[in-house]
């Protein structure tokens, strides 16, 4: 017999939401994960923040599996994680990797919690009689802890630990514990495991008051907080049951300050990046401060550039000035003072006005930035790797994630502070690296989950088989009295029987209720068991084993009846409530809910394993190389009749030194080449029907004139974008007046000589960033004007080039072009939008007056060329590709993905993705991170795994049903849909989410939720309220 | 104003760095400026983008460098490294060479004595704590010699000796 192949492992080192994603991604494909994390819980920066721009909500659980759900944990993430694939090691650290590509040697030190987390029921005894107090790092040292304590207090299990430094050895704890799973002499464990691939996913270190010397003015008092801390403080599980009070002293803080740049954009302290994310950052905090605060509450951001790139961030930002009146002020300001009453005072300039002003503030917030040299070193050491110049890990120069040493990859802010879209794509992205490098070295799958097939079993007569864990004996003295329940219980009618076990979470207390179930005459199953959210699956699993239909288990949370029963104060005598009787209604209503329950089985779906790609830019390129590589046959499409797109096509060379035009080149060769990618070019795409696994497209063929029809299980779109057109300033009426990509192959060809040129002057923003007009930041034209006056400098270093801006969107590691620029001599004025520049012809050459902000002077440029960066336009094409998909295109004609943050790369309607500029204009990087990410989430559904609808998905009565189709517009999945053919409403079972809008909306109850009927819902209630007596037993 | 009026290269001549090159306006060295608080302020950004743009006559004019008080602050703080409180002096330099009005009264006291800070005062009181008596150089001609030739080598003497003539 062959010898089997290990196990394809994968190490994930960081447990923040980028991490997490590349964990679930590569779960789900069937590879075994260990998710480590250094702190003592997993969920990073996330686990501290309750709203995310720009819904101002939490989304987290959006990034969890949406087909084939039922097998991965359906809770909130914010809380914790359960997947079958994945083993969580928090509070591990990563301490040497040795070995090569494919096969690492991992060495990793568990740190001891002194508390058995898998044994200790959570509800913190220990911590009452704990008398140590410090400061909690959860709250940002705004709130105290105990010793032993709750690192996350919102996480389930409850990861609690004892913190060694802190604690007195008095043993309290010890003695209290109900469960006796402290240990104080426990030690940290030392673990060694054999890897074939490691995606870091560590962040990195954040900016604050306390490590940094050159922070400690801004130390002046407690009302001066970090933005991470201000988050604690506004959150409703946070300091101050979420309403705004200032941590001196609790009064309400009225008044609010956040200074930006905090750590970074300073060269003096060898920090010269933008942290890219505090922007958006600090506009959100003020929205929320205002929201939550109301309108009394007074916002104000000190900023330098107001760096909002990214999708929707300029909307937002005009949403948060105009609507909710947030004030920017644009000044560094110095530092900030104490006053007598506790108010902060900061003083600084208003140019418009050329005064200074002092105002007093309540708390001022600090947008601390990123600090990511010192933990890429040490990565580095790990990894036996150099930095590269940047002092940063050295990646591959297109592929963000992409280490240089190869099965090592990387996601989230070690890539420089990523906000969630990104940190949740390069977690995509990195997975989607790892799966092809392990595509090519000889390892396993784990097994697929058998579905077992419909028994006639199931249709019999309902028949209950109860299972109840006791739990642990001293817990069920004083509470629940489990002979009474069961007696109970049996009597109902439906129940077959009924056994009360012991600790049914450990391996003999599952060995005996599978021996119980093999041997049950009954159909359905009811388990009363503890942490449902950690136990569920495995529970699941024995029911399986025993022959029970997944959708006739039920398992419910008994022990927490049991816990508040055993630690109610109150003495039974003096009417303490009743807890069997609790626990007796809760169990009969289960029982009531299975009895009605039908018995439902998922649909395997049948997948055709071909993937359609829009677009053949470099992001439909990387995306079909990255599909075929690993063995999927590909359709690229491409409308002209060349392969490259825009940047392929026009951009010969990056600042960064990347060479579009050749990498495009390389990309196309490989595409042709490929026994895998089949390329129809000259032709557009007019129509698609089908859902998950089996899309229909048909085709246009512009050049034959002819139509064909090509079937496809998922789709990327990637249709791209080009520069933006413009008639402002005088565009079009001169010779020397053109747009950055006409200069910058003017430069190339030669047809532009700049050798002789006095002045050259640029305007950004032109059409862009304005109601009126593209109302989005292009992302790249910034860095791209920037790259074009530096090419001018090189032939002619005397030429005097003056670029007017909005605000310098050089964010990231990006800013070392912005410095190495003014470096140049490059002069940067900015301009505000109501005061744009004016340009005049005179004699048919250009002269521009403007403002110039710092002097507050009319001033005039006579020069040789006005460049105008005239943004990114959507293809037009979009709203055609849209409407034959079904998809949505916002109103700048970018594709509008599933959920901003938690879903970049995916359509509302599975088994649709998008990727680059299709998206929203952003850089080749960019672009190519979100290929890789979308291709990853093709391949999951196409990777020959079975993918199976989930068990609990609405369905439509045709016979009651009126088409009136409420259902179909209010489905947030676009999982309905009425087939005009059919006359019928259908429901794409692998979109469905069974989230019930349409069973609420629908007037004549035609839309259904399987297995939540009207019925059932009704008996749970009435045996929830019943007041029936347990009845106790009569022999 | 006319930029094409202005000289692009007088940033060489006031302070020829490229850490003058670096700003980029923020702002951090005026919030917390003592000189700012004076009429006219002190706005040393504006003195930075006024260099840089070449409004040669414009700083010439500018009285306000003379404001600053060297407690170099803005030195400290300026997250680019412009070192402004150089810049300052530099500004004050060129403007000294470049109008002979602004040589300071002093010049032929520095050059004289060496000092123009009162150091009699406190002899007493620096007796009654044991601390010596206040060296200065008059007392050693031989240094002052030095001290004059090396005076002599800077352009704002040099060009001034006139002032020094011992006949």
């Amino acid at each position: 017999m062959a010898e089997k192949k290990p196990t394809g492992t994968v190490l994930v080192a960081g447990a923040g939401i980028s991490g997490i994603k590349a964990a679930i991604e590569l779960a789900e494909i069937g590879y075994k994960v260990l998710l480590t994390d250094a702190s003592p819980q997993i969920g990073g920066i996330l686990a501290k923040l309750d709203n995310q721009f720009p819904t101002d909500h939490c989304g987290m659980c959006r990034m969890l599996p949406m087909v084939g759900r039922e097998y991965a944990s359906q809770y909130c993430m914010r809380k914790g994680l359960y997947h079958e694939n994945i083993e969580i090691l928090p509070f591990t650290e990563l301490k040497s990797v040795e070995g090569d590509a494919g096969n690492y040697t991992v060495e990793l030190l568990k740190k001891a919690r002194y508390i058995d987390t898998d044994k200790c029921n959570g509800l913190g005894e220990c911590i009452r009689v704990c008398p140590v107090e410090t400061a909690d790092e959860f709250n940002h040292g705004l709130t105290l802890r105990k010793a032993v304590y709750k690192p996350v207090p919102h996480s389930t299990p409850q990861m609690l630990l004892i913190d060694m430094e802190t604690c007195t050895r008095c043993g309290e704890c010890v003695k209290v514990c109900p469960t006796n799973v402290i240990n104080l002499s426990a030690e940290d464990e030392a673990l060694t495991r054999q890897v074939h691939a490691i995606v870091l996913a560590s962040g990195v270190k954040l900016y604050n008051l306390k490590d940094f010397e050159d922070a400690k003015s801004w130390a002046v008092s407690p009302d001066v907080v970090s933005s991470l801390a201000f988050e604690r403080i506004i959150s409703g599980s946070g300091t101050f049951d979420g309403t705004i009070r200032r941590p001196s002293d609790g009064r309400p803080a009225k008044k609010i300050a956040w200074v930006q740049c905090m750590g970074s954009r300073n060269r003096r302290q060898k920090r010269d990046y933008c942290s890219s994310i505090c922007c958006m950052f600090a506009l959100k905090e003020a929205v929320l401060a205002k929201e939550k605060g109301g309108d009394e509450v007074e916002t104000t951001i000190f900023y330098m550039d107001m760096r909002t790139f990214g999708k929707d961030f300029y909307r937002y930002y005009e949403r948060a000035v105009d609507e909710h009146g947030v004030k920017l002020i644009r000044c560094r300001v110095q530092g900030v003072m104490l006053n007598p009453d506790k108010s902060l005072s900061m003083r600084y300039f208003d140019s418009e006005t050329q005064e200074f002003f002092v105002s007093d503030y309540h708390m001022v917030v600090l947008s601390t930035g990123q600090v990511p040299y010192e933990t890429h070193q040490k990565l580095a050491d790990l990894l036996h790797v150099d930095v590269d110049s940047r002092k940063l890990l050295p990646t591959d120069p297109y592929d963000k994630v992409k280490l240089v040493k190869p099965g090592v990859f990387l996601c989230g802010s070690l890539m420089g502070l990523t906000d969630i879209s990104e940190a949740v794509g390069s977690g995509i992205a990195a997975a989607g690296q790892v799966s092809r490098f392990l595509s090519g070295l000889d390892v396993s799958l784990l097994e697929e989950e058998e579905i077992p097939e419909p028994t006639a079993k199931d249709r019999d007569e309902p028949l209950v088989s109860v299972v109840l864990c006791k739990c642990s004996e001293k817990m069920q003295e004083s509470s629940v009295d489990f002979n009474a329940l069961g007696a109970g219980l049996k009597r109902l009618n439906g129940v077959g029987e009924v056994h009360i076990l012991d600790m049914l979470c450990s391996d003999e207390g599952k060995q005996t209720v599978l021996d119980l179930l093999a041997k049950s005459k009954c159909n359905r199953l009811l388990m009363g068991a503890c942490h449902p959210f950690m136990y569920r699956k495995s529970l699941k699993n024995l029911a399986k084993k025993a022959g029970f239909a997944a959708s006739l288990v039920e398992i419910t949370d008994l022990s927490s009846i049991v816990h508040r029963g055993f630690f109610d104060p109150q003495p039974v005598e003096s009417g303490k409530r009743d807890y069997t009787r609790l626990a007796y209604n809760d169990l009969r209503g289960h029982i009531e809910n299975l009895k009605l329950k039908p018995a439902l089985h998922v649909e395997s779906l049948s997948i055709n394993p071909a993937a359609l790609v829009v677009g053949g830019g470099i992001a439909g390129m990387h995306a079909a190389l990255s599909l075929a590589q690993r063995g999927v046959e590909v359709h690229l499409v491409e409308k002209t009749d060349r392969l490259g797109g825009y940047a392929g096509t026009r951009i010969e060379h990056t600042i960064d030194g990347l060479t579009p035009v050749s990498m495009a080149k390389d990309l196309a060769g490989k595409v042709l080449e490929h026994k895998h990618i089949t390329l129809h070019k000259n032709c557009e795409i007019v129509a698609t029907q089908g859902s998950l696994g089996a899309f229909e497209t048909k085709i246009r063929d512009v050049s034959k004139e002819e139509n064909f029809y090509l079937t496809h299980g998922a789709a990327i779109i990637a249709t791209g974008g080009h520069e933006g057109a413009t008639d402002e300033y005088e565009y079009g009426n001169s010779d020397q007046i053109l747009t950055q990509a006409e200069l910058k192959d003017g430069l190339a060809t030669g047809e532009i000589d700049v050798g002789e040129a006095e002045t050259i002057v640029m305007i950004q923003c032109v059409g862009s960033r304005q109601k009126e007009g593209r109302e989005y930041c292009s992302r790249i034209c910034c860095i791209g004007a920037i790259a074009n006056a530096l090419a001018i400098r090189e032939k002619n270093p005397e030429a005097r080039i003056f670029i007017l801006y909005r605000d310098v969107m050089t964010y990231g590691f990006t800013e070392q072009y912005y410095t190495q620029a003014r470096l140049a001599g490059i002069i940067f004025v900015s301009y505000s939008l109501d005061n744009k520049p004016k340009v005049e012809l005179v004699d048919g050459s250009p002269v521009i007056t403007f403002t110039e902000p710092v002097l507050n002077a009319e001033m005039q440029l006579t020069p040789d060329y006005l460049i105008l960066s005239t943004g990114v336009d959507a293809e037009a094409s979009n709203r055609e590709v849209g409407k034959a998909f079904g998809l949505p295109v916002n109103e700048d004609g970018f594709f509008v993905e599933a959920d901003s943050k938690w879903r970049p790369v995916e359509f509302l309607k599975v088994g649709l993705y998008v990727a680059g500029v299709a998206h929203s204009p952003m850089t080749l990087k960019d672009a190519i991170l979100q290929a890789e990410a979308a291709a990853h989430k093709t391949y999951a559904y196409l990777s020959g795994r079975k993918i199976h609808t989930a068990h609990t998905i609405s369905r439509v009565h045709d016979a009651i049903c009126v088409r009136c189709q409420r259902c179909v517009t209010i489905c947030p999945y676009g999982a309905r849909s009425y087939d005009e053919a059919l006359d019928r409403i259908i429901v794409d079972g692998a979109t469905c989410q069974a989230c019930g809008m349409c069973a609420v909306e629908c007037q004549n109850n035609a839309a259904e939720i399987m297995g939540f009927s009207d019925k059932q819902i009704m008996a749970v209630i009435d045996a929830g309220l019943s007041k029936d007596p347990v009845a106790a037993t009569p022999d | 104003m006319d930029f094409s009026q202005s000289d692009k290269d007088l940033w060489k001549q006031i302070y020829h760095t490229k850490d003058l090159l670096h700003c980029f306006n923020c702002s951090t060295c005026l919030s917390g400026c003592p000189a700012s608080h004076g009429d006219p302020p002190l706005l040393v950004r504006n003195l930075a983008r006024m260099v840089v743009y070449g409004l040669e006559e414009d700083l010439l004019n500018d009285d306000t460098p003379w404001a600053c008080v060297s407690c170099s602050r803005c030195e400290e703080m300026c997250p680019m490294d412009v070192k402004p409180f150089e810049m300052i002096l530099a500004i004050r330099r060129w403007q000294t060479s470049n109008d002979e009005t602004r040589v300071p009264t002093a010049i032929v006291e520095i050059y004289k004595r060496g000092y123009t800070q009162s150091v009699g005062t406190n002899t007493e009181l620096r007796a009654s704590l044991g601390l010596p008596e206040l060296q200065t150089i008059t007392k050693m001609p031989e240094m002052l010699k030095l001290y004059q030739e090396m005076l002599m080598k800077t352009p704002v003497v040099s060009e001034n000796d006139y002032m020094f003539n011992e006949e």
